[in-house]
Formats: C-alpha cells, structure tokens, sequence
C-alpha cells in the first residue's frame, strides 16, 4: 500500500506522461472533497481518457511546476495548464483534470477561475447531499492520511471525534459550494452535474452518463478494473450520531 | 401594559444614557459574565440589575463604548481600554459597591484580540460566570434569526420589518463559531486561576431557581434577591425555530431542504 505522498511522487513522475498528443476533448471534473471525484477520475484514466488527477492541489502543483520550471504562482496558471495538457493529453485526444472546489475557491479572483473553467470543453460537476457524511469523511481523511481507499495509513494517523473539524467541513463546503455554482453561471460551457448519492445507488448509470457527456463509447464500469472502494464504515456512522447528539446538547458534558 | 418595542440601537442608547448612572460609588466586588451569543445571558443581566447587583450591560459593545467615551471619557478619539473600563467602573458602580459588565465572547475578541489579552482581562474580575448553551444547533438558529431581524430580546422590534429566511450555510457558520468559541474559553483554563461560576442556558431556563440561588451565592448576594427580581424578557424560541432545527438536521443527514443552488 502507498501513502498519499507516494502516490503523488508517483503520480506527479514522468511514467504517466503522454506527450505531445493533439487534444480534441477536454475537460475538468470539478468536484466537492469526498464526493466520489477519485473514483469518477480513476475510472476515465482506466478508460484511457486523459490522466485525470489534481494538478491544482497544492503539492502536486508544487511537482509538476519544479517538473516543467515554471514558477508556482496563480499568475502563471494558464501556462500551468498548457504544459499539463501537452504533457498528458492521451493518445484519443483526451485531457482531463480532477480541481477540487477548494482549488476553485483559492484560485484568488472569480474572474481567474471563471477563465480557468471556461478554457474546457465539458464540465462534470460532482457533489455530495450527506452533508455531515461527507465532512466526517474529510476529517477521518485528514486524521489519517487515507484519501482513498487504496492508500496507506500515515504513521501517526490517528482517527478521533472532533466536533470543531466536523463543524468546519460542514461550514467550509457549503460555503464553497455556493462560491462554484456562482461562478458556474458564469461559465457557457456544458455542464453535467452529479452527486455522490447517485454513485452509491447505480455506479453504472452515472458512469454512463458521465462517458456519453464527454463523447465515450460506453464500457461498463465494472470492465475497467478500477480498484477505489467506499470507505465510509460503522465508525463514520459512529462520528454521525455523535456529532448529531452535540449539536443537539445531549452530549456528556466532557465531550 | 406591554412595552413598546424598541430596536436594538434605541436600547444600547438607553443603558449607555446618563439615567443609568450611579454616583461615585466605591467597588467592593467586580463580576464579569462572558457569555457566548443566545445563551440567556441577556436574561441573566437584566435579573442581576434588577436586583441590585450592579448594572451588567454590554460595556464591550462598539456602539456602547463609543457613546459613554464620548459622553464620559476625557473627549480624545480614540478609545484607551484601560481608562474605558476606569470610567464605566466609577459610574456604573452601584451602591453597594458592585460593578458588573456582561461580555459577548465576540466582544471580547474584538477588544483585546489574543486570548492571553482576553484571559488577563477576565481574571481583573473578582469573580466570573461562564455561561453557554449545549444545543448549538438551537443555539446557531436563534442567532442567525436575531441577526437577520435586528431582534435580539424579546423587547425589541425587527429591523425595517425584516423576516427571518432559513440558510444552512448561516446556521452552520454559527454552529461552528460556538464550538470553536467554547474550545478557546476552555483552553483559557479560567478556573484555575479564579472563582469561576458556570452555566448553561439549559439550566438556565430549566432549573431557573437553583442557578439563581448558585449565583447568589457565588456573589454573595442576599439569598432570594435573585429570584425575586421580576425580569421582564421572554424566551423567543418558537415554531418557526423548531422548523428551522428539522430542516437542518434532514440538510445534514440527506441534503434535504437544499437551495436551488444546491446548498
């Protein structure tokens, strides 16, 4: 099993370069933290649809601009991603980025972001209703280093209850969800909108939808091989219950 | 006969006005409540003064500061805390030498910015009374209606008749501060270094009489001065509130109740 920082090293490397490839279809699946964003990516890398992976998260973008020398700087984005597409523009003519909203939401002005989402052909928009759910998971994420479920515990990753990380997802995501769907209007690009719940009731289904948006021959999901699984378990349930009971007061009063 | 409601700027103009001060009375005992937003400590205040034991408004409150610095204060610009607190002490003191100022966590923030500034400022007290609220959801809810109406006792009229519009994002923004609010006073350690009384709203209105005998005692108040003081506020909780904390609960679990925008 990788830690997250192994496969970013991995990730970032020249083994998953394309080069040179002309790209006819672009796009970006612009995604909510754990709304199913990795699995939806993973399955286009699999399908061979570009390398679909988080060029804006901050330590990735850190790699790859060392990578291609070009200075780490918002002011520099558009450079970024011209020298991203070159770089990993699959031999279809598929390009594919995984931004987080988070991403979207640092990029500094709306009008910056606006341009970034405009410069793709199609835009997937995946987000989560459990709204609790999803920021138990954030927290339990970032407690433990595992990101997806492929990945290794980090060594000192301890999962604990901690009402105030949970508190600030929840806040933190609808915030931002409101900021992306502002900035979305703003973006005349077509746009299909998904959200985690519907991954979990018919995988195939979205999926589906998902490769008829972006002008793939439909090939089951279960055809690809990918090896994401949900994580979500009875501890998450656990935190839920918890966390309702504290906001609600009927919690003990030393928690 | 029903008061006529007021908004919430008529009443800070009220208290900081010169019919509420007290001739130079010595101080033989300070008191601080800190209080987080919606946790009765309005209640709270107006009971104590209407017993007698000091005049515990919001002393901390921007428009307060302003207007008895400049209706008290040495006619400079700006605001020295120290000399702030100095004056309010002198003319705030009630006749048997009890001074009490009332301080919203926010205020406290906004005044003295670091939390070692606020600690040592809390401890000048002789003594603290801690008050909080267990159910931040209701907690969140009732301070995201107050903010959005202007009403914020049950005295008072809502702003330009202004309604109150379910948002979760508010209400989670709110939930959020109380938690983060109430881990900064914890980390603060208060009780370790002070007589330090504390409550919840909870008990507040559920065993009203025991708290009131507890702060008496902890004042050294008269036993029964506090439960006898007829306060005129009024719990503002209501159907609409109760509405509010379904809809939230069905938006955190499900997504339910969801905007157009998807929040």
């Amino acid at each position: 099993m990788l830690t997250a920082s192994e496969l970013r090293a991995m990730r970032v490397s020249e083994s998953l370069d394309t080069c040179g490839n002309a790209c006819h279809m672009s796009y970006v699946v612009l995604a909510e933290m754990r709304s199913g964003g990795s699995l939806i990516c993973d399955l286009l890398f699999h399908r061979k649809a570009g390398v679909p992976i988080e060029y804006l998260n901050p330590n990735y973008r850190k790699d790859l601009c060392s990578r291609l020398k070009i200075p780490n700087d918002v002011c520099y984005l558009d450079e970024y991603v011209r020298a991203i597409q070159n770089l990993r523009t699959s031999s279809n003519g598929y390009f594919g980025i995984h931004c987080l909203f988070r991403d979207l939401s640092e990029m500094g002005s709306p009008e910056v972001a606006v341009n970034f989402l405009s410069r793709f052909d199609r835009v997937v928009i995946l987000t989560r209703k459990g709204r609790l759910a999803q920021a138990i998971s954030v927290m339990r994420a970032q407690q433990t280093g595992r990101w997806e479920s492929g990945l290794a515990a980090s060594k000192f990753g301890l999962e604990r209850f901690d009402t105030l990380a949970i508190s600030a997802q929840v806040y933190h995501a609808l915030q931002r969800n409101r900021l992306v769907h502002a900035l979305l209007a703003k973006v005349d690009r077509p746009k299909l909108f998904l959200d985690y719940e519907s991954i979990l009731d018919s995988l195939e289904s979205v999926w589906s939808d998902v490769q008829r948006f972006v002008e793939l021959e439909p090939v089951p999901a279960s055809d690809l091989g990918s090896a994401m699984r949900r994580q979500a378990d009875s501890q998450s349930e656990e935190f839920a219950c918890r966390y309702l009971d504290f906001i609600l007061g009927r919690h003990s009063v030393n928690e | 006969m029903l008061r006529k409601l007021r908004t919430a700027q008529d009443s800070i103009r009220d208290e900081a006005s010169a019919s509420q001060d007290t001739p130079a009375n010595s101080t033989v005992l300070t008191y601080i409540i800190v209080a987080q937003a919606r946790t009765g400590s309005t209640m709270l205040a107006d009971r104590l003064r209407l017993a007698g034991l000091g005049t515990p408004y919001e002393y901390l409150h921007p428009q307060m500061m302003n207007l008895l610095w400049h209706r008290l204060g040495p006619k400079s610009a700006r605001i020295d805390l120290q000399e702030y607190m100095d004056i309010v002490r002198l003319n705030r003191t009630t006749t048997d030498g009890v001074f009490g100022i009332k301080c919203l966590y926010t205020q406290l923030l906004r005044q003295l910015g670091k939390p070692t500034a606020i600690r040592e400022f809390i401890l000048s007290f002789d003594r603290i009374l801690l008050l909080n609220r267990r159910n931040k959801l209701a907690q969140a809810i009732s301070a995201v209606r107050a903010e959005q109406t202007g009403r914020w006792t049950s005295q008072l009229a809502s702003t330009d008749g202004a309604q109150a519009t379910y948002d979760p994002l508010a209400v989670s923004e709110r939930i959020h501060r109380f938690i983060a609010q109430d881990r900064e006073l914890a980390a603060m350690k208060l009780a370790e270094a002070r007589t330090v009384l504390r409550f919840t709203y909870e008990e507040l209105t559920n065993s009203p009489n025991q708290i009131w005998a507890n702060i008496e005692r902890f004042l050294g108040a008269n036993p029964g001065s506090l439960s006898v003081a007829t306060a005129v506020l009024q719990r503002q909780r209501d159907t609409l509130s109760k509405n509010w904390e379904q809809q939230y609960l069905a938006f955190l679990k499900d997504g339910h109740n969801m905007h157009s925008d998807g929040t």
